[in-house]
């Protein structure tokens, strides 16, 4: 079988068959080029120009020859347009018959994407062999599975934090459970950060239940949350752990003095009377204080039980104070540290969150 | 059924009829949940109850609801990504036709689980088409009818299309394509960067 001949194309053909070629006579000037590399050239026509003055040659990147370029490398180009964007363009060059010039078929390559909104091409530019089509599809069908599957991943992590949040905090107050109280203890050790203890046990509540009933006394409670978090700041934890008692976690605070306003400030703010309905609730609080740096190696466990026996101390001297655990005077809180809230407020007032 | 052709069906319920209608429909299936999930897979019992009940609290016939469905897909805003990807099915209406027998292919692409109904395109000649099904799960055919005449108003041709055959293995729709650049069509950029959000109620 003898070899095909050698085949003559029309313009229109190669047209149709490679939107994006280039016809480059042998001094370097484009004689003619494809409809959609036409396109790419919005401020004026690139017939005419010389190609290496409107593409910059990338690899091989010494030679503008394209007698050197398509023996060289098979004549694969690697091009940039000399424009603001830089377009990367790749392509193939192959010499025409009888000296006339080289026939360059170009493609916009991986840049193709961002070339179909830079030039604001559209199917018809690409010839039916051209898979660009399909290459945009399926970057668009990728990012609306990608998007369908990250808004579903948000609605769970919303369920999920929110049940996590509810698993952690006590239902009738919205304060910290004892649950999350063990992990911010277990944060606060494992950072090494600092922080007192606060062991908080309101007075006289049980006679508030007694005389006006459970719901006054739940109104009570919650009105007490108000309060301990207003009193506090953004980084501390406030968390009810048994019926009418209370810990706070204070980041970052081992002053005696302000710990001793702090605690002063509580009880002062609990025993203002609460109003029920007509009635009025008289509560008071008494507070244990257990601070990390009084540890060689704080531990959640015995700062707790410390704290609940500096809490003990306070409720034997009568009630409505606070006590400080001290670990180096042995066991047992300290007398000197002990003391009433109008002698002991002698500090200045920690920035709280809420509104006073 | 797969969790994204039943919740572009919520989407189509809650955009076209409003929460209550919804909340009163996922109600009533007591299926244990609250709305369906894109990526997971659904009982296709459930997914006909669903239209069932739709259907009847609209008090419509099931495939008129379905034919809205389709032409939801490509109509609504909320649906603006579908729309999208099907207009890569070509660049004029004919042009989508012959693309028609890809989609289940283009489909898969996307996500490799969503099965889409395998169809047949022929072409009759003068501007004739038949789409027929190979076994299409039920009400596919009437959601295809709605979605292609929708497609054929976003491209701006003019076409009349009916649902011909008997329900079931022999269904399939006629196709009469009148003009194809009859009205201005509905844009289409092929670098839209900004692709419409998903089926979301607000």
């Amino acid at each position: 079988m003898t070899p095909p001949a050698a085949l003559a194309l029309s313009p229109d053909a190669l047209d149709a068959l490679m939107p994006m070629h280039a016809r480059v006579c042998p001094d370097g000037v484009i004689q003619h080029a494809g409809p959609t590399l036409q396109k790419i050239f919005p401020a004026g026509p690139c017939i005419g120009q010389p190609f290496f003055a409107l593409f910059e040659p990338r690899r091989p990147r010494d030679t503008t020859d394209f007698g050197q370029i398509c023996a060289a490398s098979g004549g694969r180009l690697s091009l940039r347009l000399r424009d603001a964007a830089r377009t990367p363009l790749i392509g193939t060059a192959v010499q025409l018959a009888d000296g006339r010039g080289v026939l360059i078929n170009l493609s916009f390559g991986i840049a193709v994407i961002d070339a179909v909104a830079q030039f604001n091409l559209t199917g018809s530019d690409f010839a039916a062999t051209d898979l660009t089509l399909e290459l945009l599809y399926l970057v668009e069908a990728n990012a609306a599975a990608m998007a369908e599957s990250r808004e579903l991943n948000e609605r769970l992590q919303g369920a999920k934090v929110m049940a996590e949040a509810e698993a952690q905090s006590d239902t009738l107050t919205g304060l910290a459970n004892r649950r999350a109280l063990d992990q911010v203890l277990a944060r606060q050790i494992a950072r090494a950060r600092p922080f007192a203890l606060m062991h908080l046990d309101l007075d006289y509540f049980k006679q508030v239940n007694d005389t006006l009933g459970h719901a006054a006394g739940d109104a009570v409670l919650t009105h007490v949350a108000a309060i301990l978090l207003e009193e506090t700041r953004t980084g501390d934890a406030v968390a009810r752990v048994g019926g009418d008692e209370f810990v706070l976690v204070i980041s970052g605070l081992i002053d005696a003095p302000r710990l001793t306003a702090l605690a002063s400030r509580l009880i002062r703010r609990l025993e203002e009377p609460i109003g029920i309905g007509a009635r009025e609730a008289r509560i008071s609080a008494s507070i244990g204080i257990a601070v990390s740096t009084g540890y060689a190696r704080p531990e959640a466990r015995i700062m707790m039980h410390d704290a609940d026996v500096a809490l003990y101390a306070s409720k034997a001297r009568g009630r409505a104070c606070f006590s400080f655990h001290e670990p180096e005077s042995g066991s047992g809180p300290s007398d000197q540290s002990a003391a009433q809230p109008d002698k002991a407020d002698i500090a200045a007032p920690l920035p709280s969150r809420g509104k006073r | 059924m797969h969790g994204m052709i039943i919740r572009s069906f919520e989407g189509f319920l809650r955009n076209t009829y409003g929460p209550q209608l919804w909340d009163a429909l996922i109600c009533g299936l007591d299926a244990g949940i609250d709305g369906f999930e894109p990526m997971f897979h659904y009982d296709d019992v459930l997914a006909a109850r669903l239209v069932t009940a739709a259907a009847r609290r609209l008090g419509k016939p099931r495939g008129a609801l379905l034919e809205d469905f389709g032409t939801y897909l490509v109509a609504h805003p909320a649906s603006e990504r579908v729309r999208r990807l099907l207009r890569f099915g070509g660049v004029n209406y004919e042009d989508f036709l012959l693309s028609l027998e890809d989609l289940a292919g283009r489909a898969r692409l996307a996500v490799p689980d969503l099965d889409l109904p395998e169809l047949e395109l022929t072409d009759c000649g003068a501007g004739e088409y038949r789409v027929s099904f190979t076994r299409p799960p039920p009400g596919a055919p009437q959601v295809f009818l709605g979605l292609l005449r929708a497609v054929a108003d976003d491209y701006g041709a003019l076409v009349i299309a009916d649902y011909t055959g008997a329900p079931g293995a022999r269904a399939g729709i006629s196709l009469r394509l009148l003009k194809a650049d009859f009205a201005e069509g509905k844009g289409f950029r092929l670098a839209a960067r900004a692709t419409g959000r998903a089926e979301r109620t607000a």
